[in-house]
């Protein structure tokens, strides 16, 4: 079994990220359990994803006691979630906002997100994209054609754009060891 | 065509919101009126994008009370009907699921719990309405109450949601709660051909018919337009439909609604008993339902790595309550305590205990509040206390 979550700013496209890495691990065969959860400002607020996935049948539980990965987009996110990861767990940060402080036991991974996403799609918006790839290079867990597919699927808007993104993430991500075993 | 738009055999990720509209749509539903309220709000959405595209109507009405009355008038037409809500939702429809039970209209209702009372915390989930479900209306009325406890059971309830309401002609209602209708989770749609469809069953003979007469609990149904005489009350009525006072007739009519609960409750009680092998004493049975039993399920195994071998017995509906095999269950299972676990401050509890009246076996409580779901590592922290 392992934890993901995902965090940042509402806009920073959270939820997305998460269906789509949700749906990617449940057609590859696993149960995957997902928690949404948000600040109740409509803007300027925080947004967060917890999936658990296991290869239990029985068990639909998307709480989980500790976080294997923690992706996040913001400074505060990172303040006040990054007690939440496991000794031995990871975490992915969008290194142009994000000043992580040293932790013992925790392996902190900077992915300038935003700025590529810009690069290659054209805007910071789709830096969710290069987050997901990014993780699923990384991580070795998913291949980036499912992602891809994933996507198509989804009906997702600016499409190209996206699947741009998340190619560069996920090239970005081959030179990155994650160690995670569902 | 209409069935060429139903959710299509495979696996998916989805939302249980999503779950139980898709599951709706392909038992039959046809309508669904509603009021936005979180966490229900999407489920709502979802059946006004997809209604139209199955040639069903969607209404958003002017309140909840207008929205359960117009769910009963479509259902007194002929149409499998649902609306969706939260608590204050539910606490408004009350007097309409009452109407429902005595005018025999079979209705879905979907109550996605959040906290309460009143506006409490909308986007916080919580299973303070167990109570108002089973016993919210006025007068004695039988409701059948189902309590999925993840996306795929919200997709299989619902379908037996409608079956049920079809076959016994009533409301009942789906207790979902904020966790399960906005999480997400793998859905298995198997092909439309296997799963099983209820209609209710129709009136064919015009000459003669008596609306409410019956000798198998449930009346056959009037179809509007095929030439039946119809009359409809709220008030205590005869056979015909005609209001009267009469100790006979309200003796008849209304053991007759109840016995269709009642009567049928071996075939609605459903329940799960997990780990379901491996096991054959316990010394702790946990009773949990819906959401938390999921986070229950993670916490027995830390149970287990402190020594105690504790099982869950998880009622799928909470009612009819499977107090019968709750009771069994304690006796071979050589259970020594018995702990009620609910993210309310104690009501399937009372159920609970009415089912022990007659085992020695002691119960207690662990109260979770509403709104904070713990970790497994909490929840287990949280009954070693209780239990030591």
């Amino acid at each position: 079994m392992i934890s993901i979550r995902i965090t940042g700013a509402g806009g920073h496209g959270i939820v997305f990220a998460a269906r789509v890495l949700g749906s990617a691990f449940t057609k590859r065969g696993f149960n995957v359990a997902m928690r949404i959860s948000y600040s109740p400002a409509q803007r300027g607020g925080w947004s967060r994803a917890d999936i658990v996935i296991s290869s239990e049948e029985a068990i639909w539980n998307p709480i989980a006691d500790e976080l294997d990965v923690l992706i996040v987009t913001t400074q505060e996110r990172y303040d006040a979630e990054v007690r939440d990861v496991r000794h031995g767990g990871y975490v992915i940060y969008e290194s142009e906002v994000v000043k992580p402080r040293d932790i013992e036991g925790v392996e902190q991974i900077p992915i300038e997100a935003f700025k590529l996403a810009e690069m290659v799609a054209g805007s910071r918006i789709f830096g969710n994209s290069v987050l997901i790839g990014f993780f699923a290079s990384a991580s070795g867990l998913i291949p980036l054609s499912l992602l891809e597919e994933v996507m198509r699927e989804l009906g997702v808007k600016a499409l190209d754009s996206n699947l741009k993104a998340l190619r560069v993430g996920f090239e970005r991500g081959l030179s990155v060891k994650i160690h995670l075993r569902i | 065509m209409e069935r060429e738009k139903l959710l299509k055999p495979g696996t998916y990720f989805m939302t249980g919101n999503t779950a139980v509209a898709e599951a709706a749509l392909i038992a039959g539903c046809r309508f669904f009126a509603g009021y936005p309220i979180t966490p229900s709000s999407d489920l709502m959405e979802h059946m006004a994008r997809r209604l139209p595209q199955v040639g069903g109507i969607f209404i958003q009405g002017e309140d909840e009370v207008a929205a359960i009355n117009m769910v009963l008038g479509a259902s007194a037409a002929g149409l499998k009907a649902m609306t969706a809500t939260s608590g204050p939702g539910l606490s408004l429809m009350e007097e309409a699921l009452g109407l429902g039970f005595m005018l025999e209209l079979p209705a879905v209702v979907v109550d996605v719990q959040r906290v309460g009372p009143a506006t409490g915390i909308p986007t916080l989930g919580a299973q303070g309405d167990v109570m108002q479900a089973i016993w919210g209306s006025h007068g004695d009325r039988e409701v059948v109450v189902y309590a999925p406890s993840n996306v795929q059971e919200a997709f299989d309830l619902t379908i037996d949601a409608f079956n049920t309401a079809e076959e016994l002609r009533l409301p009942v209602i789906i207790l979902l709660d904020e966790l399960i209708g906005h999480g997400y989770g793998r859905l298995r749609v198997p092909n439309l051909d296997e799963i099983r469809i209820v209609d209710r069953k129709k009136a064919d003979i015009v000459e003669g018919y008596m609306p409410f007469k019956t000798h198998v609990l449930v009346p056959p149904f009037a179809e509007p337009g095929k030439g039946f005489r119809l009359h409809m009350t709220g008030l205590v009525h005869d056979e015909r439909g005609y209001p009267v006072i009469d100790r006979d007739a309200t003796e008849r009519l209304l053991t007759r609604l109840l016995l269709k609960v009642r009567a049928n409750r071996d075939r609605l009680v459903s329940y799960e008993v997990y780990p379901c092998d491996g096991i054959d004493k316990a010394e702790v049975m946990i009773v949990a339902y819906g959401s938390i039993a999921n986070i229950v399920k993670c916490a027995l195994k830390r149970l287990k790595a402190h020594g105690i071998k504790a099982i869950l017995f998880r009622p799928k509906v909470l009612w009819p309550m499977p107090d019968v095999e709750l009771c069994k269950s304690v006796e071979s299972y050589g259970v020594e305590n018995v702990l009620v676990v609910e993210m309310n401050y104690g009501q399937y509890l009372y159920l609970v205990r009415a089912a022990l009246l007659h085992c020695p076996t002691p119960y207690r409580f662990v109260s979770i509040t509403p709104g904070f779901y713990p970790s497994p590592k909490e929840l287990s922290e949280r009954i070693l206390r209780v239990l030591s």
